[in-house]
Formats: C-alpha cells, structure tokens, sequence
C-alpha cells in the first residue's frame, strides 16, 4: 500500500478541481439559459464556453488518479465506475471524494 | 493471464470493454461531425450579404464607429441608396490586369446620416465616361474591406488621392464615412458605362470555431483507448493476485 495516501491526495486535488469547474460551469449554464438568452449561441461570453473546455480535459486527470486510486485500493469494478461517473455529474465528485476518504480512513490506510 | 482472460467473468467484461470502445469511438464522430456541421452553419451564414449597416452591430446609429469589427472584414453586404455626385474620389495609380489606371469611390448615405464607401471599379483614367456618377436608386452588392493602411500622410488633391481610408474620405466629403469600403461585385439596376470591378484584396475572415465539440470528439476516443489500458491493466493486476496470493494480502 505503498503510495496510497499520495495517490488519495491526487486524486482527492482532481476530484475537488474538478468539482469545482463543473459546478460554476452548471450554474452558469442555469442562470444563463434562464435569464441571460444563453439559448443563442451569440450571447454566451467566451469564458463560458472556455469553462466547459477545461472541464473536458481536467476530468481526463481526473479518471486518471480515479483509476490509479482505485487500483491501489483494489475497489470492485462498479465502485470504480461510480468514482469515475462522479466527475460528469455537477456536485457529484465532492461526494465520491468525501466517500473515498471516509472509507480509507475506516480501513486504516491513511496516516492519521 | 490469458488464462483468467478467457474466465465468464472476464469475458463479460471484455464485452463489456467492447461495447464500450464502440459508443466511445461513435460518440466522438458524432462530436466530430457536429464540428463541422457548426462550421458549415457558420460559413454559410456569413456567406449570406447583410445590410451595410448591419457589419457595424455595436454602433450608436449615426455615429462611426472607431474600427471595423474583425468579424465583418471580408463579410459580403448590401448597400442601397443612392451615390452621392458630390462624395466621389479618384484613387490615383491602380493598374488592373497590368494596365494603369485609377480606382473609383463613391459614397451612398445611409438612412442614419452615416456614408457607405464604394469602390465601384477601375478606369483607365480619371475622365473616363465610366467615372459619371449614376443616379437613382441603387443596390449595390460587394465585400466589405478594411481601410488602406498605407500612406497615412499621403496628400490629398482634389478629388484625388492615392489610397482609400474612410478617415481620408470623410474628410475628402466632409462627411461621416463608415471605417472600411465596400468593394462592389454587382448593382442593380446596371450602370452603362461603369467602372469595371476589382477583385478584394483582403480575403474572408473565418468563422469561430467550435473548439468544444472539438476536443470533445478526440475526448472520447481517448476514453476509447483509456477502456483499454483499464481493463489490460486490470487483468494484470488479478492474474498477479491469483498467481502469488500470498503477495496479495493487504
């Protein structure tokens, strides 16, 4: 279990990274379509388009230290899945990461 | 390692990799082809003339604006009105397929109190019949060019000059000229004689690109490749497992 605790903090950095973008772009996208006209293309500034960009490749790193961790910590192939998945879905990755952390911390495999 | 490949459970799950390395791979063509479906939307609609006014989006009506927008350089327009016979200038020294001559400009006013510049063709001199200024009602179809950069200082004599820049012109006319000049393609109603038309120099300003469909395409093929490596990965972890299960205890 030799780097473990280094790969949780890598993931752990991706998954709130991530999460993070995620969710601005999200509300942005709410807020946007409900009141800002973003239904036309012409109206969404370039930093909004930019967001979902940078979401795109940031969840690239993200299923790599997710796959890395759960390889590590020999999760069964559906709790990886749902790891994984947690990065797409808005607000979805702080939970798999709070879930992940609660789990390490149980099994004693984190320095306290 | 083969061995362990070749289990059901395994071979589900190849399956499984299967399927997914398909909808990955059609999902990213999918992308791809939105791409270029987004670019052909695009290039088709800015390939459609706009009123003259219209290039100008962010503007106070009868006010110039200070710069052209870079995305109506190169954009065709329509310019209806009527030419001014009192707002027209001769660009001295501009030869046309190797012959020497002179290029006209004149100037239709817009509803706004602005003036749309337009070249309306070379001549082989200034006193050519084709220099006369038509009038009536015209519709004018050309591209929108930004102004010469060139010769900033040059003089101005007359109705003559050397280089077109709506600056010069507005001061030429004493008129507020629209930044730019339309280099006219067809009129309507015809002029007989006219000028013959020049070609643009400046060529079309592209279209955005969709970078987001973009990276998403080639996002999903490397999910398609990241399948992969997963499971081969995966299988190699397991097979190490059941070989030394004594190493496999946490």
């Amino acid at each position: 279990m030799k780097g473990l605790p280094a790969a949780f903090t890598r993931y752990r950095i991706m998954a709130w990274v991530t999460g993070v973008v995620l969710a601005s772009a999200t509300v942005w996208l709410v807020v946007g379509r409900l009141f800002l006209d973003y239904g036309d293309a012409e109206m969404r500034p370039a930093l909004y388009g930019y967001l979902w960009i940078a979401h795109g490749w940031l969840y690239m790193l993200y299923l790599i230290t997710g796959v890395d961790l759960a390889f590590r910590v020999r999760y069964s192939v559906g709790r990886t899945l749902l790891i994984l998945i947690a990065g797409t879905i808005p607000f979805a990755s702080f939970f798999a990461e709070a879930a992940v952390h609660k789990d390490l911390k149980k099994r004693e495999l984190l320095p306290t | 390692m083969l061995q362990l490949a070749l289990t059901p459970r395994w071979l589900l799950l190849l399956l499984v990799l299967v399927a997914f390395v398909i909808a990955t791979v059609l999902l990213g063509r999918w992308q791809w082809e939105r791409t270029q479906s987004i670019l052909d939307a695009e290039r088709a609609a800015a390939s459609q003339p706009i009123p003259i006014l219209d290039a100008f989006p962010d503007r106070q009506p009868g006010q110039v604006p200070d710069d052209m927008p870079s995305e109506s350089i190169g954009r065709p327009v329509i310019v209806t009105g009527q030419y001014d016979p009192g707002m027209q200038a001769i660009i001295t020294s501009r030869s046309l397929d190797g012959e020497a001559g002179v290029w006209v400009v004149t100037g239709v006013p817009q509803p706004d109190g602005t003036v749309a510049a337009v070249l309306r063709g070379w001549l082989p001199d200034a006193g050519d019949a084709g220099s006369a200024v038509p009038s009536g009602a015209v519709e004018v179809q050309g591209v929108l060019q930004p102004d010469e950069p060139f010769y900033v200082d040059a003089p101005i004599d007359g109705d003559q000059t050397v280089v077109i820049s709506s600056g010069r012109l507005a001061r030429m006319w004493g008129a507020p000229v629209l930044p730019g000049f339309v280099v006219l393609q067809q009129e309507r109603p015809p002029v007989d004689p006219a000028p013959i038309p020049v070609p643009q120099t400046v060529q079309t300003a592209d279209v955005p690109f969709p970078l987001q469909n973009f990276f998403y395409a080639f996002q999903w093929w490397i999910f398609a490749g990241f399948g992969v490596v997963v499971y081969v990965r995966w299988l190699w972890i397991e097979a190490g497992r059941e070989e030394e299960p004594a190493l496999a205890v946490d």
